[in-house]
């Protein structure tokens, strides 16, 4: 090759190069900020920056997050940028830029290192060097991988130039020792601090742990250097010391119980719910092919480029054949040890031996293991094909080859990144959206809106309108495009926010079903409890309606108002005050005083609720006057009954119909034996542990104490035996006994009838179906008996049922398909899997009684009188059905009903102290069914001449099986409720479908299943049926009825005929009835202290009580965390009542001015000092925190101040002082060191 | 190459491509007869390998020559296939995927090979 001096002109040109690209990106003023974690840190890391200086978030209750700390250092640097830069679009592009730039210069750095490692011997020439450095640095940012993540870039994809960098750092520290290294990867992890915190961990630890051990051996095997030992251990100490700041918390939170962040990692439900079955939904779908060639996996088509990618895998191959060196070896272990990670599914020893890791608790991190492992694996490539490229080059003779070679990997490079490069490939549409782009240009009335809220003085929580499913918030840009995010009030205005029903956490269903139904008073409730003191409205028709069909509303469209005009017929309704107007979009509102409860309040009331914390909103619903109430639900165990306000009593359902129509919904683990992926080699490895607990089973079965995870087992046992008839049925004999045959034609009453001895005496067909038989009669007879299943019995029954009918399709099916039996064999079969499953049902006893009683059971825990209420139905209609309610057979009346009340108040009743009162509701309701009008499929309306009729004289004898059968719309619908069906029928041994469907939306025309039976039958029987629609309004509901059975023989005399008579279809409401117990003169004596609180930060109040001469309970309105801890104060801010900036409840309760203080001489006024009230510390309100003080905690006190403080936060600054030091040290010694190693060289 | 086939007058290439020869049948037959992978077959025809190796002393770079081949197989597979294809069918595997998890275990067997030579 000739002698062509690139120096470092080369590589800088192409730095340059790399640099420019995110340039084409972007028109001035355009930002790219949307996606599942935004990039609003871009446009205003200033405000950005405050939600990661404490450990509670913003959004909705203000859980604790401690990853947030992580990213101090990174916006802060990022204010620096912008101060510099002023434009946030360039502030994009230059990040992006440099993020491109840097990536390629520590990958042509690192190859160049490792090759000259192996040059020295002169094997590789200056030019070939250079050449295969560049040409990986150009692979690693312009393969197809990597570029396919530049439109919705996240904080980690910093790893694109910090994998490479750190690499180069890392191997110039222990290839030359210096620490110069060291000290720069120390400050560099500092200040991207986010991927090397927990957020991170995933990346990380698919990265580091490897590259660590492939430097420590390639020191020592390749380099044949020794490994600094010592200054490995002082670098270690030093990266936990520089990152205390964020690991420090988050490790805390890690060994404390409860914690979520140990929860995430060392509960089996998350190794099992979200770790597992994640990672065996997405393994099918993961190519190695794809991953060898260096292509996106899951695709829908192959881009033209795709077969040219063979040149890489062929290289690297190449390369091995070729190589003459250890390093290249090293790197290609390393390769296939991440290409196992990647791929997963090499062979199904490697699939097990992955699916044991997931029991290492963490390892759940890498669920979505080729999301997680890529970046390692494209890195593992990029170090093999840069060194593979150099022996291939060296091993050509030919100048004209190795210039062809390199320029044909170069424009290939090129030519499939070009969508990136010219920002085709970052200019995208919102997903699933009408074509709206995802850039913007923010709106400028839409910053006057934040600022405005920045400055709003009240210490409540933002309602942002109109919601969506997952908080997200949809903005239009001044350029057409549009914002769809998380939250920008969240983030940039330091104000608690809620922005979708999922953000109010378990109480989200209950909001949505107020709304749904109209229920403002309960509405208003809600917003009082939760804190809520303005109103965010966006009305712009651009950001809901047409553009956004679907995401981000679908789900809640079926609750919410479907469009602006009803949004704001819905604002007005609840009562609030406009206050300011921002262009025509954007609208706030204030909730007025009267209805509003501060952030801190003294509970004037206080309310027991038998439910549990997320269900115990029930008072809600009723009329407050007296809004400063706290509610104690059952986890509360030290209380005392007497001195409650109020007493509020669920009566809990005990209803067969809503048990049988209720789906189970357990996540089982894999079992061994039955999960497909075991291997039978190394069966063991799967699951240790869940073959102790197979053994537990065994030991459950003895002593038939079940339990939910033994029943599905059990069940999926069952079925297993019927997949093993798919692949055996041809092989299996049929024993036709002529005992059985006569058996056939009734119903049978023991399987002795079914199964002669002859028949089960060897592998056959007749054998396997009596092994199911057995082992599903064995089930069923156990969930009769006394168990641990946390579902009813008739819950077990309808799983059961739904099981039995999916073992009768598939063994109709697998007859239907068998090759080498004759039709007499198959009939036979298919008479005897009848007879069996219509043994198994009948044992199973699936049928609902007849009367339409609805039983409730409410433990009463004082003898009193208290009122009875039932919740009215606002949309439900006289005509459809009404109930009446009962105790110890006295019908309890009903008060004259006001229109549009919620609760119906019923005879008050005087109740002793007891256990399950017992209450019953009668239902009356009315046949739904109005005619006997049924319909084909193509909507050919049929009536039948008589209330009996034949099914086959209307559409002949084998039509109604190709065409679906007969429909009947179930009206009106109504979402959410219980509907039973009954019949007579009869069917003379024939097997007919009984389906319920559902059509939902308004133009979806698929039917979704919802429930289904056989029915088969050869004298009259009635059935009866009980479901649960769907919740989405829009549905229409339908029953079918269609032949089952394929005529093998005689099918000219042999006719589907199924007769039914008396069919009825009910909808069985089930209102829901509260106890209530008055206890007006504990409220009238109470005297409550007066407050005034201060917002110090979101993490800090302070709280100055006055006159608290009797105890009382101090509510905080904040998600309930036993980090927040009361504190006495020496004194603190000097709060003078008068300048109190706004005050509640004649001067009860005042604010004060707020503030967002970080550091100030206070900070640590509350260090060594003791808790106050910390044992008595509760969850109330469903999720508030709530402390009952009295005199005796403060010394007999009755003025004095508090000081309300997370105590994450309070270790946090200790941490960050370590952090702090070690930063400036780290700083300092690596300028010392640069300077003495310049100086050194100079002298 | 060993004392039989050279007794027989055979070139130690054609010896070397009479004993490679029913490996690269029995993956192919492996691919293409089967349609679910299975460790029963795979492991006896990697123990197989090994033992050609050991016995007639085949040098990595046949192992990588094999893994090239397979390469070729996936690549025509891959190109000429129908994106469907590649698209989930578990538990059945197409063709080229299951040339890529031979690829594989030929590359970590070429690996091992070299690093001991």
């Amino acid at each position: 090759m000739a002698r062509i001096k690139f120096g470092l002109i080369f590589p800088l040109l192409f730095s340059i190069a790399f640099f420019v690209i995110p340039f084409f990106w972007f028109k001035p003023g355009e930002m790219d900020l949307g996606g599942d974690s935004s990039r609003l840190y871009f446009y205003d890391p200033i405000h950005y920056l405050s939600q990661s200086l404490y450990s509670i978030s913003y959004g909705a209750f203000g859980i604790e997050n401690a990853s947030y700390y992580a990213s101090i250092p990174f916006f802060l640097i990022l204010i620096l940028f912008k101060s510099i830069l002023r434009s946030p679009t360039l502030l994009i592009v230059v990040f992006h830029g440099l993020s491109l730039s840097v990536a390629f210069l520590a990958c042509y750095l690192i190859i160049k290192d490792l090759l000259r490692q192996e040059g020295d011997k002169g094997r590789f020439g200056k030019n070939i060097i250079e050449v295969s450095a560049i040409l990986a640095g150009v692979f690693y940012n312009l393969s197809p991988v990597p570029i396919m993540n530049w439109d919705h870039v996240l904080l980690i994809n910093n790893l694109v130039f910090l994998n490479p960098l750190i690499f180069f750092l890392l191997l110039r520290f222990f290839l030359f020792r210096n620490m110069n290294y060291m000290v720069g990867f120390l400050l560099i992890s500092f200040i991207f601090a986010p991927n090397f915190s927990l957020a991170g961990a995933p990346p990380f630890f698919s990265f580091y742990p490897v590259v660590v051990s492939f430097l420590i051996l390639y020191t020592k095997f390749v380099a044949k250097k020794q490994i600094p030992v010592k200054k490995i251990v002082v670098s270690v100490i030093l990266f936990f010391l520089i990152h205390a700041f964020q690991l420090g918390p988050q490790i805390v939170g890690l060994l404390t119980p409860g914690n979520i962040i140990h929860t995430t990692v060392f509960s089996e439900a998350s190794i099992q719910e979200r770790g597992l079955s994640y990672f065996m939904a997405v393994a099918p779908s993961i190519k190695t092919s794809l991953n060898l060639l260096a292509l996106p996996q899951q695709q829908p088509k192959l881009d033209w480029y795709a077969f040219l990618f063979i040149v890489f895998p062929i290289v690297l191959v190449l390369g091995f054949i070729w190589n003459k060196k250890k390093g290249y070896l090293l790197s290609g272990v390393f390769f296939l040890i991440i290409l196992f990670f990647a791929s997963a599914n090499i062979t199904k020893v490697g699939f097990t031996l992955y699916t044991a890791l997931f029991q290492i608790p963490g390892f759940s991190m890498f669920r979505n293991f080729n999301g997680q492992w890529f970046r390692s694996y494209d890195f593992f490539y990029m170090l093999l094909f840069g060194q593979a490229i150099a022996i291939v080059l060296s091993s050509l003779d030919k100048k004209f080859y190795r210039y062809l070679l390199c320029f044909l990997i170069f424009i290939l490079l090129l030519t499939t990144s070009w969508p990136m490069i010219n920002g085709t490939l970052v200019n995208t549409n919102l997903w699933q959206s009408r074509n709206i782009k995802s850039r913007i240009e923010m709106d400028p009335e839409y910053e006057k809106v934040l600022e405005f809220i920045r400055t709003l003085p009240v210490d409540g929580r933002v309602l942002t309108l109109p919601m969506s499913n997952h908080g997200y918030q949809v903005l239009q840009g001044k350029n057409g495009g549009a914002y769809m995010g998380p939250s920008t009030i969240t983030y940039l205005t330091q104000k608690s926010e809620f922005t979708s029903p999922g953000d109010f956490g378990a109480f989200g269903s209950a909001f949505l079903t107020a709304v749904r139904d109209k229920n403002y008073p309960a509405v208003k409730n809600m917003l009082t409890v939760f804190n809520v003191k303005y109103i965010f409205y966006n009305s712009d028709p651009y950001i809901y309606g047409d553009n956004f069909p679907a995401f981000p509303y679908e789900h809640v469209l079926k609750y919410l108002p479907p469009t602006q005009e009803e949004y704001k017929a819905f604002i007005e309704n609840l009562d609030v005050e406009k206050i300011a107007d921002f262009g025509d979009k954007y609208h706030i509102y204030v909730i007025k005083d009267a209805d509003y409860l501060p952030h801190i309040y003294t509970a004037k009331e206080v309310y027991y609720v038998n439910q549990l914390a997320k269900e115990a909103l029930i008072p809600l619903f009723f009329d407050l006057p007296e809004k400063r109430i706290a509610l104690y639900d059952e986890n509360i165990k030290s209380h005392n009954i007497g001195r409650y306000d109020k007493i509020f009593l669920e009566a809990k359902i005990k209803s067969l119909y809503a048990d049988a129509a209720k789906k189970k919904n357990y996540q089982p683990i894999d079992y061994p034996g039955i999960a497909e992926r075991t291997s039978p080699l190394l069966g063991f490895l799967t699951g240790l542990t869940q073959r102790n607990k197979a053994s537990l089973f065994s030991n459950e079965n003895k002593s038939n104490q079940i339990d939910d995870a033994y029943l599905d087992y059990a069940t999926k046992r069952a079925q297993n035996t019927i997949d093993t008839l798919k692949s055996k049925g041809d092989q299996l004999p049929v024993v036709i006994d002529s005992l059985v045959v006569d058996n056939l034609n009734k119903q049978p009453e023991s399987l002795n009838q079914l199964f002669s001895p002859n028949s089960i005496v060897s592998d056959s067909w007749n054998l396997r179906l009596f092994q199911y038989a057995g082992q599903m009669l064995e089930v069923i007879d156990k969930i009769k008996k006394p168990n641990k299943s946390n579902y009813a019995l008739f819950t077990n029954k309808n799983s059961l049922n739904d099981s039995l009918n999916v073992g009768e399709i598939n063994v109709s099916n697998i007859i239907i398909t068998l090759t080498t039996k004759s039709n007499q064999d198959k009939i036979f079969l298919g008479l005897l899997a009848d007879r069996t499953f219509d043994f198994l049902k009948n044992r199973l006893d699936l049928s609902l009684p007849s009367d339409l009683i609805i039983n409730y059971s409410v433990d009463v825990p004082k003898s009193a009188v208290y009122e009875v209420y039932r919740k009215s139905d606002p949309l439900e209609s006289s005509i459809e059905a009404t109930s009446s309610v009962s105790l110890d057979s006295k019908e309890l009346i009903a008060e004259n009903a006001q229109k549009d009340q919620s609760w119906q108040r019923l005879s008050d009743v005087d109740l002793p102290e007891k256990k399950d009162v017992v209450i019953q509701s009668l239902l009356f309701s009315n046949n739904l069914v109005k005619d006997d009008r049924w319909q084909t499929l193509d909507g050919h309306g049929v009536i039948p001449n008589t209330a009996i009729f034949m099914l086959n004289d209307i559409l002949g004898d084998t039509q109604g099986r190709q065409l679906g059968g007969l429909f009947k719309e179930i009206k009106p619908f109504r979402p959410n409720i219980l509907y039973v069906i009954s019949f007579d029928f009869k069917t003379s041994g024939k097997n007919f479908w009984l389906n319920i469907l559902e059509i939902v939306g308004k133009e979806n025309k698929l039917a979704n299943f919802n429930k289904g039976d056989t029915l088969r039958s050869f004298d009259w029987r009635t059935y009866r049926m009980a479901f649960q629609s769907g919740e989405d309004p829009q549905t229409m509901l339908l029953m079918q009825i269609m032949p089952r059975d394929v005529c093998l023989l005689n099918c000219q005399t042999s006719a589907n005929k199924i007769e039914i008579k008396n069919l009825s279809i009910i909808k069985v409401p089930q209102p829901e009835i509260v106890l209530k117990k008055n206890n007006a003169s504990v409220s009238q004596e109470k005297i409550l202290p007066q407050i005034t609180f201060t917002k110090i930060n979101p993490t800090k109040y302070q709280i100055k009580i006055k006159n608290a001469t009797n105890p009382y309970t101090l509510v905080f309105q904040g998600a309930y965390n036993k980090g927040w801890k009361l504190f006495r104060s020496n004194g603190g801010i000097s709060i003078d009542e008068n300048t109190a900036q706004v005050s509640y409840f004649n001067g009860e309760i005042k604010e004060g001015n707020h503030t967002s203080t970080f550091l100030s001489p206070r900070t640590f006024d509350t260090w060594r000092k003791q808790t106050v009230a910390d044992k008595k510390h509760f969850l109330i309100n469903g999720y508030a925190n709530g402390w009952n003080i009295d005199p005796n905690d403060m010394d007999g006190k009755t003025d004095y101040t508090l000081i309300l403080e997370f105590n994450t936060q309070r270790i946090f600054y200790g941490f960050l002082l370590i952090s702090a030091i070690t930063f400036i040290g780290c700083a300092v010694i690596l300028l010392k060191l640069i300077y003495y190693n310049v100086y050194k060289k100079n002298v | 190459m060993s004392g039989a086939i050279q007794k027989q007058g055979l070139s130690p290439r054609v010896g070397r491509f009479l004993a490679l020869s029913p490996i690269i049948l029995l993956i192919l037959g492996d691919a293409l007869f089967f349609q679910q992978n299975s460790d029963w077959r795979t492991f006896p025809i990697l123990i197989f390998y090994i033992f050609l190796i050991i016995r007639y002393k085949i040098t990595a770079t046949t192992t990588f020559l094999i893994c090239l081949v397979l390469f070729l197989f996936m690549y025509v597979h891959y190109i000429f296939s129908d994106p469907k294809v590649f698209a989930t069918q578990y538990p059945f595997a197409p063709f080229g995927e299951k040339m890529a998890e031979w690829l594989y275990l030929f590359l970590v067997i070429g690996v091992i090979q070299k690093w001991r030579e």
